[in-house]
């Protein structure tokens, strides 16, 4: 669509001395529906279009955005990010190569949300509304959310790609008080796909159901007692585990400058063989569908970890050239008024061979948890991640529901204590959450199996 | 700057689409950042518009949010905002607009100085943090350095009559420093231009946090005992447990400890407020996101509570006024402007003569805290542990407890720091926290 201007643009930023250039125009649009306890607390379209675009010059990046895409615009634009590069006063950065990802456009969507109309999405929210107070939930909260956008990425080098983003998804939150005691629960689901994705599992109801039953286990539930021991992660709490603890260690933009503890050790044994990792811009047990990256790279399935042995990193057309390896479509910017920095698609745990009621069986004093509520890792490799809900296990049995617990510990240890890994591989996603990393939030999809570390820590109460 | 004229037109133009009510909100944030990964910096220079059109017919409300004043998509944007607030669902406790009202104090956090920084500055001074770092010659590798400054302006205009627009600075600093196996972190913002002496504390902090953290042991235990919490580490768990129970929307739906409580105490002996007019610090205003007067307003005394935060909608739910703590997020919300904690008599010394381990640094996963239960289960970055009157590092350790029930352990030190996140509370001394590392 912008495919002429970015072409003048382009020739400008060569004759001004960049070595590379880059235009990404965007026009993405939020939509949220918020029921707070029946009341519509918030019904708001977002529409955000804009061009971001990148200028090396002198070894040195710049980047500027405008939401004025004129060509007089987007030239003062161009000019400003000319400015903030030559600012730097000189560099050594390059892009590597990368095939352009071409037109790409998500097939089979039936009921696209910007074709639907507003009664529609409002009883989504309200489906689940009236699902949770029907079960006995005295405080509610549920959504309805989509995120669609176009974009376009135009680069030195004849570098031409457009592609399609979407998701849709809802959630609901539970709040159960009883003589004295509080107990919360949610769920969140989301997909790759039109309204049509919301039924089933992932229906208005079934969404209401599970955050109503987690906040009636929470309310039973009391604080695990601290310390080391046995921690058996259900698939969600699997998930964020891969992300938060492991994942973002691998992003390359941490890696090459050597601050990553994974600097270094491609090709080493860095797990237990039970463990592979992998990122992908799509699997198909879900998660969200990513055709491209923010720098109109096509997304590719990055194995980080096989069978214990660390083979890959994610990377941007910048890391990728630091490191003189090959751009992984991992690029990404929250919108147009972002640069694209190195960040994860779906990242999750292979499957094992264990069942989940094996692992249990097998464990002899530990806690299965499930839940999650977010975590964090820093650069020595110190990770935590938590979780809101789960059970102490005594003898191979689930003996009491437990509530609000960090998990700690340092990942290069950790990945070595993974012992039993399950079959029940599950990728997730939803509009509501995602990551943030550097300023900037990325929707992210996140899974894997139920699997055992055999030691943790576990920030309890005594 | 927002053409007033422009806002004022659509707020016309959704009346003549049929809507009762109609409320134009305009941003524009200009931003100019210098960072690195490692040592290789890079910048960026941004301009970012967020409008907001409010709408309400017969009691229905529904925003549609652009990132452009263009006139065509401002209309666009009041289009959907009306056609979608037919469908939306009425709500009988919807007070209307807020009336002009004139502001409560005069300072302006507004610095020139900051708004006309060139690029090539803000470089020189990331130069010259990674050049204090080598002269440390401590062996610290530069994770990252950032500094950044922006100057934004707001206006809004309602079909009230209000019509306010007002502008703000700020400046940052981080550093992100690693050695071995420890790292530390540091960093400072300011409304006006950060001086050399405040770069130069963030190095020496991350410096030693870092070379701290290089040597640290295992704790090696699990207790529960007094807890030591530097300003800058607790501010974001102050803001995640009691920003949310003040939030007067949090309480109006009852998810808030605090609904009901108006008047208990239920917070120990400690002093709250939240203020708005505090010269100087990170979230001081003239008015608050809808246009209402920033003020000063007393959350809890003594452990009392006091009042609650509100803007216009919660504020009616309660039979209250408006405090001036409208925010915009993903919708118009409520939040705190500075919240504040008032300081106790104890200096650091006293305070750590009681404490058996110092949180330094940040709390990871300090965002996954439960506010509606108070349990928080966190992780401190650069914690020490206090043998025989020394801070001796240790590895990161956990942190667990619930908040309401530890509240009448907290003892307040005596000078508070501004942080980032418009916290202002001085060192806490915490009793009865579960450690485990």
């Amino acid at each position: 669509m912008h495919e002429d201007t970015a072409a003048r643009l382009l020739e400008r930023a060569a004759g001004l001395g960049a070595s590379f250039a880059e235009i990404r125009v965007e026009d993405a649009v939020t939509e949220n529906i918020t029921v707070t306890n029946g009341r519509v607390s918030a019904l708001t379209t977002t529409r955000k279009r804009g061009a971001g675009i990148r200028v090396l010059y002198g070894g040195a990046m710049g980047f500027s955005a405008t939401s004025d895409l004129s060509p007089q615009g987007l030239e003062k634009a161009l000019l400003e990010a000319y400015h903030v590069a030559k600012a730097v006063g000189g560099g050594d950065r390059r892009v590597a190569d990368a095939q352009p990802a071409g037109r790409l456009s998500l097939g089979g969507v039936k009921k696209h949300p910007s074709a639907a109309g507003w009664e529609e999405k409002l009883d989504i929210a309200m489906r689940a509304y009236r699902r949770a107070v029907e079960l006995g939930g005295q405080v509610v909260t549920t959504r309805y959310g989509a995120y669609y956008a176009a974009t376009e990425v135009y680069a030195t080098g004849g570098f031409k790609a457009s592609f399609e983003k979407l998701l849709v998804g809802v959630s609901a939150s539970v709040v159960l008080r009883e003589n004295g005691k509080t107990g919360n629960g949610y769920e969140s689901v989301g997909g790759t796909g039109g309204l049509e994705l919301l039924q089933g599992d992932m229906s208005p109801e079934a969404v209401a159901q599970k955050a109503f039953e987690r906040a009636k286990l929470h309310l039973e539930a009391s604080p695990p007692p601290a310390g080391e021991m046995a921690v058996i992660t259900r698939p969600d709490l699997t998930g964020v585990f891969a992300h938060e603890s492991f994942g973002h260690l691998t992003e390359a933009d941490h890696v090459y400058t050597g601050a990553s503890p994974l600097h270094g050790r491609l090709g080493e044994e860095i797990a237990s063989e039970n463990v592979t990792i992998v990122d992908a811009g799509w699997d198909e047990r879900g998660g969200v569908r990513l055709l491209a990256d923010d720098e109109g790279v096509a997304t590719r399935r990055t194995v980080l970890v096989e069978r214990g042995v660390l083979r890959g990193y994610l990377h941007s057309r910048e890391s990728a050239a630091e490191m003189g390896m090959e751009p992984t479509g991992n690029g990404r910017a929250q919108d147009y008024a972002h640069d694209p920095i190195v960040r994860m698609r779906n990242t999750f745990f292979e499957a094992g061979d264990w069942s989940e009621d094996e692992i249990v069986e097998d464990t002899r004093h530990g806690l299965i948890l499930d839940m999650p509520a977010g975590g964090q890792v820093q650069l020595d490799g110190t990770f935590t991640f938590n979780a809101m809900l789960g059970y102490l296990i005594e003898n191979g049995e689930r003996v009491k529901p437990v509530r609000d617990v960090v998990l700690a510990g340092n990942i290069l240890e950790m990945l070595r204590y993974i012992d039993a890994v399950a079959g029940n591989v599950e990728i997730r996603t939803s509009p509501f959450g995602g990551c943030g990393k550097g300023g900037q939030h990325a929707y992210v999809g996140l899974g894997g199996p139920t699997l055992r570390a055999a030691k943790l820590l576990v920030g309890g109460r005594k | 700057m927002i053409d007033r004229s422009l806002l004022d037109w659509a707020v016309k133009r959704a009346l003549e689409l049929g809507a009762d009510e109609a409320e134009v909100y305009a941003s524009i944030t200009r931003k100019r950042e210098v960072s690195s990964e490692g040592r290789k910096l890079k910048a960026a220079s941004l301009a970012t518009i967020d409008a907001w059109v409010r709408v309400s017919t017969d009691k229905r409300v529904a925003i549609a949010r652009a990132s452009s004043l263009d006139r065509e998509v401002l209309e666009k944007a009041v289009e959907e905002a009306v056609s979608a607030a037919r469908v939306s669902e009425r709500d009988e406790h919807w007070p209307g607009l807020p009336a002009p009202a004139k502001p409560l104090h005069g300072w302006i956090g507004y610095d020139e100085g900051v708004a006309t920084l060139e690029p090539g500055y803000m470089v020189e001074l990331a130069k010259q943090v990674m050049g204090e770092v080598d002269s440390l010659g401590a062996d610290l590798m530069v994770a990252s350095v950032e500094v950044g400054a922006y100057a934004s302006e707001k206006a809004i205009v309602n079909s009230a009559g209000l019509d306010v627009s007002e502008r703000a600075t700020g400046m940052t600093a981080m550093l992100e420093l690693k050695r071995g196996e420890g790292t530390g972190f540091s960093f400072d913002v300011s409304r006006s231009l950060l001086s050399d002496v405040q770069l130069a504390r963030i190095v020496d902090e991350a410096a030693r946090l870092t070379v701290d953290a290089s040597k640290a042991e295992k704790l090696g235990e699990t207790f529960t005992g007094p807890v030591l919490f530097d300003p800058v580490t607790v501010a974001p768990l102050l803001n995640m447990i009691l920003s949310t129970a003040f939030n007067g929307e949090l309480v109006v739906e009852k998810y808030s400890p605090l609904a009901g409580k108006l008047g208990q105490r239920v917070l120990g002996g400690l002093t709250l407020y939240d203020d708005g007019t505090l010269p100087g610090a990170m979230g001081t205003s003239l008015y608050d996101d809808e246009g209402v007067p920033r003020r000063r307003t007393v959350l809890a005394e003594d452990g009392v509570v006091k009042a609650f935060l509100h803007n216009t909608y919660t504020a009616a739910r309660m039979n209250a006024e408006s405090t001036g703590n409208a925010s915009r997020r993903q919708k118009v919300g409520v939040s705190h402007s500075n919240l504040v904690v008032a300081r106790g008599r104890d200096s650091w010394d006293t305070l750590a003569s009681a404490a058996k381990l110092v949180a330094r640094g940040f709390l990871l996963s300090v965002h996954t805290v439960n506010y509606v239960t108070g349990n928080f289960s966190v992780v401190a970055s650069n914690p020490y542990i206090l043998r025989g009157g020394e801070e001796v590092p240790v590895k990161p350790v956990t942190l667990a407890g619930n908040f309401y029930e530890l509240a009448g352990r907290i003892t307040p030190g005596r000078r508070p720091r501004s942080t980032y996140m418009a916290v202002v509370t001085p060192p806490l001394l915490v009793d009865g926290v579960t450690v485990s590392g």
